[in-house]
């Protein structure tokens, strides 16, 4: 059934509280790209994105009625995505906090040649580099740099000590940077301008 | 020169990924639509065919074996008569239909006045009643068969007997009945009120009259004190045999 109306944000979200099931699905086709780039950032691999995202939507529908109106809704939802990504990630989670030995070393180079390269490189070849990232690095990494939680806030999420959370951080951005560096040999032919 | 600045670094993934969109595969919302049940309508009739489907094979297997060894099926062994009478312990014995497997059992009755027993042969092939443990069990009991009184006598025990050889008989209940105390029990029906369960027959009468509450029950039998038992009685749904001289 097509509906030639075009529907704002908003109006999805009052047809989800009402249970319009046609409503959720237009909701859904509206937003799964953007949830599914914050679902990936997280996940380790494509599948376990994937059931992210279908959990991350199930919840937001059943949900969807304690929204208050309040804020943005776009961003009551990236919450919940992000939050059923770090349910899962804990879920996964086979060892303990064990810190991986990571090998990197310090780069010489100027900034403003990192600055460059970044200025190139799109949200793919950040992502592919993201989930190169060993889980623990990479969650802190998105919950601090990207979502903008702190280390008290990560740490309680985690699970773990803000020390950690810390530490953690400071090593995904060493290791990203140092990836990112060797990317400037490469032509990162993926997007060009 | 220095390294870009922490502060400066995450900003600048962060815009990277502002408004970053990846396209899910197309039949992810499968997995996310709401499940609706369409299924509602096949599932009475259903029930209807599980019952008959029993019954017939009940009265097949009844048909074909009218000698003096009868031929129990599990769901008849396990039947709501020993709820009734037995206690284990404390705990009281819950008849398991599904999981049970076909126990064949011959039944015998031996003569008493006033008193009757009837020792409940098992023939097992696998596991026979469980949740009995043998902790609860009294020590006087002797270690092949369980005695199984009436709730106002002294509380009876089960024993969970250990799978045998096939085809070995074991004993595997001994009921002591009284026929006087029978009237204790709640018997609609007055014919095996007063003669207690004598066979098979019996037996499923009454268990389907604590099931079915009809006037016309799902299946009944005729007995007597034999170890005879004759179908007069079969109301499944739409079909309704009954003897008129009931």
């Amino acid at each position: 059934m097509k509906v030639a109306k075009t529907y704002t944000l908003n109006d999805l979200m009052e047809g989800c509280k009402a249970g319009n099931g046609q409503m959720q699905e237009l909701l859904y086709r509206q937003t799964s790209p953007k949830m599914f780039a914050i679902c990936l950032r997280y996940a380790k691999d494509k599948m376990e994105a994937e059931d992210v995202l279908q959990l991350g939507y199930i919840k937001i529908f059943k949900k969807v009625s304690e929204f208050k109106n309040e804020g943005s809704f776009e961003g009551w939802m990236r919450r919940i995505m992000v939050n059923t990504a770090i349910e899962s990630y804990r879920k996964n989670l086979r060892t303990l906090q064990i810190v991986p030995i990571e090998e990197f070393y310090e780069q010489n180079i100027s900034c403003s040649n990192q600055r460059d390269i970044l200025a190139d490189l799109g949200f793919q070849d950040l992502l592919k580099l993201i989930q190169q990232l060993s889980d623990g690095y990479r969650m802190v990494f998105n919950m601090y740099a990207i979502e903008g939680y702190s280390h008290k806030e990560i740490a309680e999420k985690l699970g773990v000590s803000e020390g950690t959370s810390k530490s953690q951080l400071s090593r995904a951005r060493a290791i990203l940077q140092q990836e990112i560096l060797k990317m400037e040999g490469f032509g990162y032919a993926t997007h060009t301008g | 020169m220095q390294h870009i600045p922490d502060k400066d670094f995450d900003q600048l993934f962060k815009d990277k990924f502002k408004d970053a969109e990846v396209k899910p595969s197309l039949d992810l919302w499968t997995n996310i639509a709401p499940q609706t049940k369409p299924k509602r309508k096949s599932r009475f009739p259903l029930l209807w065919l599980a019952a008959a489907s029993i019954a017939l094979v009940l009265s097949a297997v009844l048909w074909s074996n009218r000698t003096e060894k009868m031929q129990l099926v599990a769901a008849a062994v396990k039947a709501k008569p020993t709820k009734q009478q037995l206690e284990v312990g404390e705990a009281i014995i819950e008849p398991q239909l599904e999981e049970a497997p076909e126990i064949p059992a011959a039944v015998h009755q031996l003569s008493g006045a006033k008193t009757s027993t009837t020792k409940v042969f098992v023939k097992t092939q696998a596991k026979v009643v469980d949740k009995i443990g043998s902790d609860t069990m009294q020590p006087a009991v002797d270690n092949n068969h369980l005695v199984i009184k009436k709730p106002t006598l002294d509380q009876p025990v089960l024993k969970q007997i250990s799978p045998t050889a096939v085809n070995e008989e074991v004993m595997y209940a001994q009921v002591e009945t009284t026929t006087v105390a029978m009237e204790e029990l709640e018997f609609a029906d007055e014919s095996v009120s007063k003669k207690g369960i004598r066979n098979m027959g019996d037996l499923i009468n009454y268990v389907v009259e604590k099931v079915d509450k009809r006037d016309k029950k799902l299946i009944k039998f005729d007995t007597d004190d034999d170890d005879n038992s004759t179908i007069i009685g079969l109301n499944i749904g739409f079909v309704k045999l009954n003897k008129r001289d009931k």
